[in-house]
């Protein structure tokens, strides 16, 4: 029962052809453990970082010889640290997610993301990292810390399969909330729709970045979403509330995609301004490519 | 504003078809789950601005031209502005008859040349712009003229023989008007004015004025009155033609009467055509009307024949011939049906006064006789009985629809019956004073003057016993002045008459047969004509065997159309002779002011006169709705159409940024 949701969730080979991209996390982590991110402290590996004085106190067997035997001076050799990452996946479950979702079995935007999330999970767990997870509702509704234990990742799962996109979007909420909760530098990837205003979450992503996480954002959106492309009067049903519309939808197209474009570029923009890895996705395209796009940019092809 | 298709106007609320449909629309919409509903709220509130108001527009500009449509197919009309001050179409109405064919004095064009000539110079303002009809006084049919400058090489507009119908004309105009309903309509009427072919007293007159007047367009009418001082002109028409057989001996007596008009007493040289044979003959032509009167020996074995008169050219070349037809000779026979034996000695006799010397006979004819009177050789019935029912007057009315002639004579009580519409009433008298004739129709009938011009003594006669007659039928002559004496109802080529006396004694004098012979001697003359295959027609009636026979002229090499041009005429065994209406040699013509007064209230102007009175002239305006039909549509159209170019521009704005790397 349990390999259900992996299954679903998670294609093996689309996962062993991504293994060979190891996500890299663009600004140094704290992790206590050693691994593959750089670290903002000096630490013991292969790679020179910098001299610096002797202070007292200092470990003499750090103390470089060879400078002290030519020049008389004390020195001291230091080194990067590698550690490892705190990977947090927060995936939107709010109703508007839900589109996309009918009976002729297309997937909705939020089985999209799950296929994202358990991705990324997977591959940051493969790569020794810690991975936590957060499904954001009205307000974040479930939550596992982020742990290296590769049993973890079966948890991660069955949440996310437990999951019912509804209720309004409370991601700025859900944002702010766990830029506090978050101690440690982190990689924080944010999979949502974004339907929501753009000013609060501005700040929202602002706090994240304040926070010294490095933030990677995938927007999903369906295909209908961007064309708009309807030719008869729709009575339009919120996802997210009881509201309703009628209207001529060829009579608001234009209205509609300038709105819609806007909002998308604004997006663009906000993250572009808070150093937010930003990429677009359609539930028509493959993640993989995305996903593969997305490791490559991060640096995974070094 | 008036309509010429006002029924179209029930389509009117098409008009908001394009509202319906797009209610419907709005309901037939189908349920969606959306997610981005903040976008369409924001594209809903921007539509309200501009969108919205863009849909509108649309919706209205569907409506509009829809509107348009609509009014453009009801034929509008209405004044002002768009008014050109020409009028939508102009029928030319052309009087054909013979009489037009008169030139004016010092002259050489015929008055209908002139005419043309007239419409043509007066039609070249409005060339381009108005439509052209021709109606003339023969076909009155119109016909479209698509170039007035053919208008005197049209067979329609080329002389004739016949007769013309004014008020008929403008009834047939009005009728067309009616129907094929143009806008603004002039009628130019040309026309000499001839009484008898203008018929100011005719009913038709104000039919035909009232339906002009009714009409929604305003018809005007011009007149271009041709009633200037003919040049001098002669006419020459077979006023009477009997065949004679007599002790075995034929011979045709002939009554020829020349009429004058402005020409002094003078020798004229008649030229006589007996069956080809042709001779000229010279008549001593004194006064304004002479009666020559000629016999004609024809061969004992003749069987029938042909010939004809004519007149050296003159001022109207029309009315210079006339010809005739005569048939072999052939006993003519009266059947008396009678009630009372009393009176059919009389009768037979009256009928068939000489059998011995003139081929004549009478009978007495029985019920069994009555029903295949149709197939019968009698050329009149009379009869004195109470009038017949069932299959004996759906006979009796049969033989006279063929040609047949019926004198009913009163039975002397009250019937309830009827033939034709004429029936009998009460039986009157008055013994001690006894009514006489008051009114006569002396011109044509049974009453008629004699070749000679002498009046049959009609006032002789005195009338003890009468019987009313009830019905509606032509009275020739009167009792007193109310009381029909003698009443003619025709039906088809036959006609019935009703005397309101009987032949005898204790009834009238009409049995001392001073008046009695004749008059049945003229109905069997009459009713005689239907056994004849030869005939005398007039121009303009229906040609005997049918409209797709083939005619050939005898009288001239010329080839000629019977319908219009008088002349002798032969196909297969039929031979006709085809002359000019008697009434166009008629000189008496109307004032014009006389001729004005038939229009009544309809607005007319005189040639090269001031237009007198006023109308508004209502032009068609469907052109106008057509006009801002297609604005409306065009501006649909342009409303509807997509902004392609930003569409464009905005997307290859976003896929390019989309392309750019995102700095992480």
């Amino acid at each position: 029962m349990a390999e259900e949701p992996l299954k679903s969730f998670l294609d093996p080979q689309v996962a062993a052809r991504l293994m060979r991209l190891p996500l890299q996390a663009r600004r140094p982590m704290a992790g206590t453990m050693s691994g593959q991110h750089k670290s903002p402290h000096r630490g013991s590996s292969v790679e020179f970082a910098e001299y610096r004085k002797y202070a007292t106190g200092d470990d003499i067997r750090r103390l470089d010889w060879r400078v002290l035997a030519r020049s008389d001076r004390y020195y001291m050799k230091e080194y990067e640290a590698e550690t490892n990452l705190r990977c947090h996946v927060i995936l939107d479950c709010s109703g508007s997610m839900k589109f996309g979702e009918n009976k002729s079995g297309h997937e909705s935007k939020l089985d999209y993301g799950r296929r994202l999330a358990a991705t990324l999970a997977y591959l940051s767990m493969q790569q020794g990292d810690a991975v936590g997870f957060h499904a954001v509702g009205a307000e974040v509704v479930k939550e596992i810390p982020a742990k290296r234990n590769p049993a973890h990742l079966r948890n991660i799962f069955e949440l996310m399969n437990e999951l019912q996109p509804q209720g309004p979007t409370g991601l700025v909420a859900g944002l702010h909330e766990l830029a506090e909760k978050i101690r440690q530098r982190a990689l924080v990837i944010v999979i949502s729709d974004f339907f929501c205003p753009l000013s609060p979450l501005k700040e929202a992503l602002q706090h994240l970045e304040f926070k010294k996480h490095d933030l990677a954002v995938f927007q999903v959106l369906n295909r209908a979403e961007i064309d708009f492309s309807f030719d008869r009067p729709i009575r339009f049903q919120d996802l997210e509330s009881h509201f309703h519309l009628v209207t001529e939808p060829g009579t608001i197209r234009d209205r509609y995609l300038n709105a819609f474009n806007e909002h998308n570029e604004g997006l663009r923009h906000e993250c572009a301004q808070f150093k937010a890895d930003y990429r677009r996705v359609v539930t028509d395209e493959s993640y993989e490519e995305s996903l593969a796009e997305f490791l490559l940019d991060r640096g995974g092809g070094h | 504003m008036s309509f010429l298709q006002p029924w179209v106007l029930f389509a009117l609320p098409l008009a908001f078809l394009p509202v319906v449909i797009h209610l419907l629309n709005r309901m037939r919409h189908r349920p969606m789950d959306w997610g981005g509903m903040m976008f369409l709220i924001s594209a809903t509130r921007e539509s309200t601005r501009h969108a919205e108001l863009r849909q509108w527009l649309i919706l209205a500009c569907r409506c509009l031209a829809l509107l348009g449509l609509i009014l453009a197919l009801s034929r509008p009309l209405g004044g002002g502005w768009w008014n050109s001050g020409k009028p939508d179409t102009v029928i030319l109405m052309l009087d054909r008859s013979a009489s037009m064919e008169a030139t004016a004095e010092n002259q050489t064009a015929s008055r209908r040349e002139n005419a043309l000539e007239s419409f043509q110079a007066a039609a070249a303002p409005f060339k381009g712009s108005t439509r052209f009809l021709l109606l003339d006084s023969t076909a009155r049919s119109p016909l479209e003229l698509a170039d007035l400058d053919f208008l005197t090489k049209l067979e329609q507009s080329r002389a004739t023989d016949t007769a013309a119908d004014i008020p008929a004309m403008f009834r047939a105009a009005a009728e067309w008007i009616r129907r094929g309903g143009p806008g603004s309509v002039e009628l130019w009427l040309a026309t000499d004015l001839q009484r008898s072919n203008f018929r100011p007293e005719s009913e038709l007159w104000t039919t035909a004025m009232t339906e002009l007047a009714s009409l929604p367009q305003g018809v005007r009418v011009r007149l271009l009155a041709l009633d200037g001082p003919p040049a001098p002109d002669r006419s020459v028409e077979f006023s009477e033609v009997t065949r004679r057989d007599l002790n075995g001996k034929s011979s045709l007596e002939l009554a020829l009467k020349i009429s004058s008009q402005g020409v002094g007493s003078t020798e004229v040289p008649l030229t006589f055509n007996l069956g080809g044979s042709s001779r000229q003959v010279d008549v001593e032509v004194t006064g304004s009307s002479l009666l020559h009167r000629m016999s004609e020996s024809l061969p004992d074995q003749a069987e029938g024949g042909w010939g004809f008169v004519q007149l050296p050219s003159d001022g109207n070349s029309r009315n210079n011939f006339s010809g005739v037809v005569f048939s072999k000779s052939q006993q003519l026979e009266a059947g008396v049906f009678v009630s009372e034996e009393k009176d059919h000695r009389l009768l037979l006799l009256a009928a068939a006064p000489l059998p011995e010397k003139i081929p004549q006979k009478s009978r007495i004819l029985t019920t069994e006789n009555l029903t295949a009177l149709e197939g019968s050789t009698l050329a009149l019935l009379i009869w004195q009985a109470p009038l017949p029912k069932g299959a004996i007057q759906e006979s009796l009315t049969g033989y006279v629809t063929a040609g047949g002639q019926i004198l009913f004579l009163p039975p002397g009580a009250e019937d309830a019956g009827a033939v034709a519409g004429l029936g009998w009433g009460e039986v009157l008298a008055n013994e001690e004073n006894p009514a006489s004739a008051g009114t006569w129709n002396e011109v044509e009938g049974p009453l008629a003057k004699t070749q000679q011009g002498l009046n049959l003594p009609v006032d002789d006669l005195r009338f003890l016993r009468w019987q009313k007659i009830n019905g509606e039928g032509e009275v020739l002559a009167r009792l007193g002045r109310e009381e029909g004496l003698i009443v003619r109802k025709t039906l088809g080529r036959g006609a019935i008459y009703f005397c309101a006396t009987r032949p005898s004694r204790d009834w009238s004098n009409l049995g001392q047969g001073s008046v009695l012979v004749p008059m049945l001697q003229r109905l069997m003359q009459e009713g005689g004509k239907r056994l004849q295959g030869n005939l005398n027609i007039r121009c303009g009636e229906p040609l005997p065997g049918g409209p797709m026979r083939e005619w050939i002229s005898l009288d001239a090499p010329a080839k000629k159309n019977p319908k219009v041009d008088s002349g002798i005429y032969r196909s297969g065994d039929l031979l006709v002779a085809v002359n000019r209406p008697t009434l166009e040699d008629e000189t008496d013509t109307l004032e014009i002011s006389a001729a004005v007064k038939a229009f009544g209230e309809l607005p007319i102007q005189v040639f090269d006169q001031e237009k007198s009175g006023g109308v508004a002239r209502q032009s068609e305006w469907w052109k106008i709705f057509l006009f801002f039909m297609a604005l409306f549509l065009v501006v649909e159209g342009w409303l509807a159409l997509p902004v392609r170019g930003k569409e464009a521009g905005r997307e290859e704005r976003s896929s390019a940024k989309e392309k750019e790397p995102v700095a992480g």
